[in-house]
């Protein structure tokens, strides 16, 4: 599976996962041309983001340290 | 004489039930659901949605929330096949709402101008002919049990969401474009208990806010 950016992309948030939710980006899953987000996306409360190694434009991080979820 | 009264009353009270039975439509026997064996019905946005019956190319609906209407209204599918919602090139000025699964079916597949190969394989170009255009609002709903597959179209229009879903096991997403002449205010938001998969290409056509958003135990992979 891939994410094929047509053009430069804006996006505000590439992926949020909240409250006991599961975003997960398979082994092999590939994000093809410039996608740019204006903010990191987030995990919070015991959600998880994995990523198995593909690089989210923006990062991944913690909504919150107090109500933390995976990063993978 | 006493026999001939009786009689005559016997006869208004049988009239006046029967007259009750049709009042309230007692008198004839239900609808039939039309059995399915794999039925593709045909949308087009130059079809009918009064006109045509929507089983062949030459005969489509004309938007896509009626055709799902009639499959889950007028349709017995058995267990011979699910139905596959085909669409015509195009541009739809709304996608459709699924709730539900269709009688002796489990998924409403939703599809533009994949290839017919069992890949059912799709470019860009393919994808680009089918366009829902639903402003303001999601293209395409999915809830309460249904579970859908949309392939090989084009989702755009300002502040609409490509998909939203609730309360769904399972729904697929392939070989759709994010995005076109107009840009996205969301592409996949599961909400309760909602899961979706990606396959194929997904490509981004315009700007979005939030790509992909998962919430309230929901699964996007």
């Amino acid at each position: 599976m891939s994410i094929a950016a047509l053009g430069n992309i804006q996006m505000t948030y590439f992926a949020l996962s909240y409250h006991p939710s599961l975003l997960e980006f398979r082994s092999g899953v590939s994000v093809v041309g410039p996608v740019s987000a204006k903010y990191v996306s987030l995990v919070w409360r015991g959600c998880a983001i994995i990523t198995n190694g593909l690089k989210l434009s923006g990062g991944v991080a913690q909504a919150k340290p107090d109500a933390p979820g995976l990063l993978e | 004489m006493r026999r001939s009264r009786f009689l005559i009353c016997i006869l208004a009270l049988a009239t006046i039930l029967a007259s009750g039975f049709l009042f309230l439509g007692y008198s004839q026997p239900p609808a039939q659901r039309l059995r399915a064996h794999g039925q593709i019905f045909h949308v087009s946005p130059s079809g009918s949605n009064s006109n045509n019956d929507r089983l062949t190319q030459e005969t489509p609906g004309q938007t896509i929330q009626y055709a799902v209407g009639h499959v889950m209204a007028d349709w017995d599918f058995a267990w011979q096949g699910d139905p596959l919602i085909r669409l015509g090139p195009g541009i739809y000025s709304e996608g459709a709402v699924l709730a539900g699964q269709p009688v002796g079916a489990h998924t409403i597949s939703i599809v533009g101008q994949q290839d017919s190969d069992p890949g059912q394989s799709c470019s860009l170009a393919q994808a680009e002919q089918v366009v829902i255009r639903a402003p303001g609002r999601a293209a395409f709903y999915i809830q309460d049990l249904a579970i859908g597959a949309v392939r090989c179209l084009t989702l755009e229009g300002a502040d609409s969401v490509g998909l939203v879903c609730r309360q769904t096991p399972a729904s697929d997403i392939a070989f759709v474009k994010f995005g076109n002449s107009q840009s996205l205010g969301g592409g996949i938001h599961a909400n309760e208990n909602c899961s979706v998969n990606l396959g194929g290409t997904i490509w981004l056509g315009a700007n979005i806010d939030t790509f992909l958003y998962a919430n309230l135990m929901s699964r996007i992979t």
